[in-house]
């Protein structure tokens, strides 16, 4: 008799564990599917959405890719880009350009580059905003202006963070075609 | 599940020297599947290798054991709430038999009140040191009964039947077999004694032995009205022979009321000789559904009553349990079903797509809040008054942004460089929102003394202008 109550209790026992078990298990069950659906729901949205503004999406995906310049390596990419800056400056009537980098570490995507340069401050605004229109991957991120007195020359010194993407790595690089 | 199965039940009987375990038939039949002498039973250590498979295979609803196995008393007591009663019961139980601890768990009690006496309590319980070796002894073996009881609470039952008024009357009853003669006394329904006389044998003079019987009863009357302070109303008596009823009438003095023929005593005399007074009772009268008295272990009694709540939660949960699975195999379907149907839909290029369109949307975001300082520089050369020009200028957009200014300002004294600093300020403010107020301790002056022209001083301003 005792040991049938035990067994009644031990029954009990498993049954209602169960019950709680399969409750707990279905009320997740039940989560995951609204869940799904919800998913599905906003993926039939997005799918929409990409359908109807593909023109728009790949502007958007174009003007990040501006915002950094494809490079075989960084080393390159500084070389190019004092060789654009010199240009620049020139035609700007700047005078005086100088350049200084040092190459940083393979895998980094930005490098402070400074430069110093002479010339009006009309020039130099220009010039400055040359690069803000046409150099999407230049960030300009300081810039120091010494003037003796008014109507000479300003020193100038600009702080520029590069914006590259190496298209192969610097350590090993591999050319495809020509520079 | 066994738990479930009904198992076919079978009584213990238990004599002053034997133990019988006997079946009970649909038939109104009994047969005695085994028996052991007592003190075998109880200190034997092999009587478990004994014990026949069909006594094994059983549910033990009964034990019938001696009535003097069992003791009876009442108490005064007011409460009727089991919670006081039951606690009671054990602690006087316990007090009044400190050499036996285990009588708290087998008594019954039941309460009474008569007329306008007080209410008490009718406590029957074991009080036979054998009585729990033997329970503990069966326990052991798996065979522990579900009641105790003995002859005389069946006789109790079966005279509750057979006399209508037997609640009311106070009543004897003398079962008389060849050897032996049984005594029992009813007080208004209530077992209160009985006693077992062993004439002299069936060969002595039958005279010899109605006066022993005459002497016995006489005895045992007395006795009846010291404890029910009633005189017994009626004799009732059982016995096979044919003019036992008017020779103890006449040698008692008194009527004396024949209840033979039984009609439901069982007729074998050789199980009537094994079991002694339990062979007149018929299977029916032994079967559980009959309601005498009998006590249960407390715990089992316990349990029994734990019985139809563990049933409806067996059966409940098995309800529930049976519809959980349901609702989980259909979830488990629509589940999978979701899934192909998502996966049609969830294509890995659009997810990258419109990740890689996220953020590109952050980076240009980002890219059109970051300042640019050609805009900075362009506005502060646009707030510069006449007579203000600039020796050096900070413009940092990073991640502390604002422009340090050093300037030259001519004026003909503070009153107007007061005023000039005012406007530059102004326009500052006004051409570059968000910058922060720049207050007056914070900006260095400083008057170049050398610089004096046209009667106009040249003040050396710095000062840092945040911005935002």
């Amino acid at each position: 008799m005792k040991g049938e109550i035990r067994k009644r209790w031990g029954a009990i026992s498993v049954i209602w564990a169960g019950v709680i078990l399969l409750t707990w298990s279905n009320v997740n069950s039940i989560e995951k599917i609204i869940r799904a659906k919800e998913n599905a729901g906003l993926l039939r949205t997005e799918e929409k959405f990409l359908a109807d503004n593909s023109k728009d999406v790949s502007e958007v995906l174009k003007k990040r890719e501006s915002l950094r310049e494809s490079v075989v390596g960084l080393k390159f990419g500084l070389l190019a880009l004092e060789s654009r800056l010199r240009d620049l400056a020139e035609k700007h009537g700047l005078t005086g350009l100088n350049f200084d980098c040092h190459a940083g570490r393979a895998g980094e995507e930005s490098k402070r580059v400074n430069i110093s340069f002479r010339g009006s401050l009309r020039e130099a605004v220009d010039w400055l905003g040359t690069i803000r229109c046409d150099y999407k991957y230049i960030q300009v991120a300081r810039v120091k202006i010494v003037v003796g007195s008014p109507g000479e020359d300003g020193k100038f010194q600009v702080s520029l963070n590069y914006r590259y993407r190496p298209s192969c790595s610097e350590d090993n690089p591999t050319f495809k075609g020509s520079i | 599940m066994g738990i479930f199965r009904k198992k076919k039940a079978g009584i213990t009987v238990v004599t002053d020297k034997a133990l019988h375990f006997v079946e009970l038939h649909r038939q109104d039949g009994w047969t005695i599947s085994g028996g052991f002498a007592l003190d075998q039973f109880l200190y034997d250590n092999e009587v478990s290798n004994l014990i026949p498979g069909v006594v094994r295979d059983r549910d033990n609803t009964l034990l019938i054991v001696p009535d003097y196995w069992f003791a009876i008393n009442s108490y005064k007591f007011q409460s009727k709430r089991r919670s006081i009663v039951e606690p009671f019961i054990e602690r006087t139980l316990q007090a009044e038999h400190v050499e036996l601890p285990d009588i708290k768990y087998f008594f019954d009690y039941t309460f009474l009140q008569k007329g306008r006496e007080e209410p008490g309590l009718y406590v029957c319980f074991m009080q036979e040191p054998k009585s729990f070796q033997l329970y503990s002894q069966l326990a052991k073996l798996r065979l522990n009964p579900d009641r105790i009881t003995t002859p005389a609470f069946i006789w109790e039952q079966r005279l509750r039947r057979i006399i209508a008024d037997f609640r009311e009357v106070e009543t004897g009853l003398v079962h008389q077999f060849s050897t032996e003669t049984f005594l029992y006394f009813f007080s208004r329904g209530c077992f209160l004694f009985s006693r077992c006389i062993t004439l002299p044998g069936s060969q002595t003079d039958s005279t010899e032995r109605l006066r022993s019987l005459n002497y016995e009863v006489n005895q045992s009357l007395h006795l009846f009205s010291q404890k029910a302070r009633a005189e017994i109303d009626r004799i009732y008596l059982l016995s096979d022979g044919e003019d036992d009823v008017q020779q103890l009438s006449n040698t008692l003095g008194r009527e004396v009321i024949d209840l033979s023929p039984p009609g439901t005593a069982n007729p074998d005399s050789e199980i009537a000789r094994r079991l002694g007074p339990v062979g007149s009772f018929s299977a029916n009268e032994l079967s559980d559904s009959d309601n005498f008295f009998a006590i249960s272990h407390r715990l089992l009694r316990k349990g029994r009553e734990w019985k139809p709540i563990q049933t409806a939660g067996i059966v409940v949960g098995l309800i529930l349990l049976s519809l959980m699975a349901g609702e989980c195999f259909f979830l488990f379907k629509f589940s999978q079903f979701q899934e192909q149907k998502t996966g049609i839909i969830t294509e890995p290029k659009l997810r990258q797509t419109l990740r890689e369109y996220n953020e590109a949307l952050d980076v240009l975001l980002s890219e059109a809040r970051h300042p640019y300082p050609r805009e900075t520089i362009v506005q502060i050369a646009r707030s510069l008054p006449d007579n203000v020009w600039i020796r050096e200028m900070l413009v940092e957009v990073e991640t502390v942004r604002g422009v340090e200014l050093k300037g030259v300002i001519k004026a003909s004294g503070p009153d107007q460089f007061r005023d000039i600093l005012q406007v530059f300020f102004g326009k500052l403010y006004r051409n570059i929102p968000g910058s922060r107020a720049v207050q007056m301790e914070d900006i260095d002056l400083e008057v170049i003394e050398s610089e004096v022209e046209n009667g106009r001083q040249d003040y050396l301003v710095t000062f840092r202008l945040g911005m935002p």
